[in-house]
């Protein structure tokens, strides 16, 4: 039976989908059970009617690329994961988007602020306010990767607890961070008032990402046998 | 009887099911054994090639899914039986006329008899 699982994990984890692939784990089992079964009921030893019934369900490649055409461009997307490059080009964007904003004129709520139409708590000259703002975006960008590390670590296989702690805190505390930063360069005040609220806002966030990774992780419990065999041969 | 290979088969194995199952609900094994009794075993098909299939005319509203029930006796994983639905039979009806009309052009071509 293991040796089927395997077979058939090979063919299926590869796919780019998501909650189509344990039916087809299921029943592609079920199809090389029942044709194993039938082999053996004609008279095969364990070990010829497990290979038969590998060769009748047909070149692995073959079907997964079958398979794989029979995902909707919905799920192959909600499983696509990012590759190196696609990191680089990630960082890439976000470096570009901070030296636009390192170029770019002066905000106009910077501009009234010096004016003196913004009442401010710290003055901030307008080159530190600009340098600020870059910061806090970076510092945004910086949550972002952090918040998608936290919710990967769901899809995993083996779920690294410490991981996903150390994720969540990072991104949190870089997304209030960043939250602070926007604003004083906008504001020339972190908000201290309201930092309460303001801090409560930000929690809204984790908590649908951390109530999703819950649902993932209850979704995905019966793909666990399947993510933990070991198909490298 | 020469066998009648995947390449061949393609692009009719959507209507080959629809029929199979014109017979009853089934899972895929049996699909596979229905087509197999009906083609006196000259078609070699590719087994796994049977759910690609399924999935798509599933996605379609052609075919309905549904996992068979945990209390059946039967050892080992639960199967998916496959129904015909109301929408999946005139396509299959549509199939065949096209499918007739196929074989009397392209056999007169031929010079076969259709």
């Amino acid at each position: 039976m293991k040796d089927l699982m395997i077979h058939v994990e090979q063919i299926v984890r590869p796919i780019r989908g998501d909650w189509s692939k344990l039916r087809m784990r299921r029943e592609l089992l079920a199809h090389l059970q029942s044709a194993y079964e039938q082999e053996r009921a004609g008279g095969l030893d364990e070990a010829a009617a497990i290979a038969e019934a590998k060769r009748r369900l047909g070149d692995p490649a073959t079907l997964r690329e079958e398979l794989q055409a029979s995902v909707s461009r919905l799920e192959r997307l909600a499983g696509t994961r990012f590759s190196a490059r696609g990191w680089m080009m990630l960082l890439s964007l976000g470096v570009l988007l901070a030296m636009i904003v390192a170029i770019a004129p002066v905000p106009a709520s910077l501009t009234s602020r010096q004016a003196g139409s913004f009442a401010s708590v710290t003055e901030v000259a307008p080159a530190h306010a600009r340098a600020i703002l870059v910061a806090g975006i970076l510092t945004m960008e910086l949550s972002f990767l952090f918040w998608y590390a936290f919710t990967t670590e769901f899809f995993r296989p083996r779920m690294r607890w410490p991981r996903v702690a150390c994720a969540g805190i990072a991104a949190f505390v870089a997304q209030l961070a960043s939250i602070f930063l926007v604003l004083f360069a906008l504001t020339g005040h972190a908000a201290s008032d309201d930092f309460g609220q303001v801090a409560l806002a930000q929690l809204i966030l984790p908590a649908f990402l951390a109530s999703s990774g819950v649902v993932t992780l209850l979704a995905r419990r019966p793909m666990k046998q399947w993510l933990e065999l070991d198909i490298a041969n | 009887m020469e066998g009648i290979n995947g390449d061949l088969l393609r692009g009719h194995l959507q209507t080959l099911v629809l029929s199979a199952l014109r017979k009853g609900d089934a899972h895929g094994f049996e699909i596979l054994k229905r087509l197999e009794a009906a083609g006196s075993g000259a078609l070699q098909l590719k087994e796994g090639s049977l759910y690609p299939a399924l999935y798509k005319l599933e996605a379609a509203g052609l075919v309905k899914g549904a996992w068979e029930k945990s209390d059946t006796p039967r050892r080992g994983p639960r199967r998916r039986i496959y129904r015909l639905t109301p929408s999946g039979g005139r396509r299959l009806d549509e199939a065949r006329g096209e499918f007739q009309q196929f074989v009397t052009v392209i056999g007169g071509i031929l010079g076969a008899t259709a």
